[in-house]
């Protein structure tokens, strides 16, 4: 579903990625494994658009997604493709759990109200967090605003899921709980891209790990 | 009698009251968009807006009251008292808020920015609904703090000859040889900062997240 094609990218002078590829097929989950300042956030930011590549092309389902010919570095993420949870996550603190999951569809039109509180308590609940749904994110741990997160990226139905280092807020029972969510969450159709440098987290729960000197061709 | 100049007090404190809530209600909003315009407008603007931040931060407000009134007169510009006050107040306060603002801007994460990207928010209601809200609240007591001192500093229109309530306070101790006057006056002041303070912490309790 996700193909990802010769990507390269130089950043301050130095290459990060050259000459990448990846594939990730719906209900897979893929952890990119490697040291910091490898490259994997910026591989992730320019899945997201929010970073330009320089080369490659990206293609979801068959259809071209991101190509680095036509890259002006503005184009406008496509979060009903792909979804994306921050390291550190990005909640808005002004706003409570269910609302920080229902503004993107209520503010794109892509839901009533009603429907977007709906579809919103029903994540929580399956994500196992709907008792803090009124609760602003300062009064949540680590691993809750990290459910928080999650909740709000699958609002807009993506077809894949990114995460920046997923279990870097959590303790290792924590990060086995989320690890098994994910596996729930992957079942459901989506595919699943990780980066870590959890080792043991990425190969308890991916189907494949992929290490980040692949960047580079390593 | 001393109690006699107790109306006249208090109509100083019709133009304190009115010159106070004037200059709030513009030089807020006001304040805001050139707080914007300082961060994200054209660079082309920000050396004009630099200037007039500078200006207006690094003089003192008295002497521009008198640029105002006195001043502007010789170049054909004539404002009544009233008017000329407000105009100064508002140039002068707009340059504070605008800074203030700038400061709770740039204090938002560039996380916060991506985060609405990555959901697909647009620029406009991303920064309504979800920027500024967090720019209100990070500036509440810097603002609240300016919101006291335009209260006090509205007392320097004394020396446009404006009839407020510190001019009306010394004319009339001056009448009955009294310090009671300056007392009252003294007083009033305390009960509006008071009434505001009792407002502000009540706005900032409504701004817990």
């Amino acid at each position: 579903m996700l193909e990802v094609k010769n990507l390269g990218k130089v950043m301050n002078e130095t290459i990060l990625i050259d000459d990448f590829s990846l594939t990730l097929k719906p209900k897979e989950i893929v952890s990119i494994v490697g040291s910091s300042g490898s490259g994997k956030t910026t591989f992730l930011r320019i899945l997201n658009k929010l970073e330009p590549a320089d080369k490659g092309e990206i293609y979801l389902g068959g259809k071209i997604y991101l190509s680095s010919n036509e890259n002006k570095g503005n184009e406008k993420p496509n979060p009903d493709e792909i979804g994306m949870v921050f390291q550190d996550f990005q909640l808005f603190p002004h706003l409570t759990v269910k609302e920080n999951c229902t503004l993107s569809p209520i503010l794109n039109k892509k839901m009533s109200r009603e429907e977007a509180n709906e579809k919103a308590e029903k994540l929580l609940e399956e994500l196992d967090i709907i008792e803090k749904e009124n609760v602003y994110p300062s009064a949540l741990s680590g691993g809750q605003k990290q459910r928080v997160a999650i909740a709000r990226a699958l609002m807009l139905n993506p077809k894949i899921l990114c995460l920046d280092e997923p279990t870097s807020a959590l303790d290792h029972e924590t990060a086995d709980r989320f690890g098994e969510l994910l596996t729930t969450i992957a079942e459901e159709g989506i595919g699943i891209l990780m980066i870590t440098h959890d080792l043991r987290f990425a190969e308890q729960f991916s189907q494949r790990t992929v290490s980040s000197k692949k960047f580079l061709n390593e | 009698m001393l109690w006699s100049t107790i109306p006249s007090i208090i109509d100083g404190l019709g133009v304190t009251v009115s010159l106070f809530s004037i200059v709030l209600a513009i030089s807020l909003p006001l304040g805001l968009a050139v707080a914007v315009l300082r961060v994200y407008g054209p660079k082309i603007m920000q050396p004009a807006i630099q200037l007039y931040i500078y200006v207006m931060r690094g003089t003192p407000l008295l002497l521009q009251l008198m640029f105002v009134f006195f001043g502007l007169p010789y170049i054909g510009i004539v404002l009544d008292r009233f008017p000329a006050a407000t105009f100064a107040f508002i140039l002068n306060y707009t340059a504070y808020f605008a800074e203030i603002f700038r400061g709770g801007m740039v204090g938002i994460p560039n996380g916060q920015f991506e985060a609405l990207k990555v959901l697909g928010i647009s620029h406009f209601k991303g920064y309504t609904k979800v920027i500024l809200p967090q720019v209100l609240k990070t500036t509440l007591p810097s603002v609240g703090n300016e919101v006291l001192a335009l209260v006090k500093d509205t007392s320097l229109v004394y020396i446009l000859g404006l009839g407020e309530v510190l001019r009306a306070g010394q004319i009339a101790a001056n009448r009955y040889a009294s310090l009671i006057p300056f007392i009252f006056v003294g007083i009033l002041y305390l009960i509006i900062t008071g009434i505001l303070t009792y407002l502000l912490n009540y706005i900032e309790k409504k701004f817990q997240f």
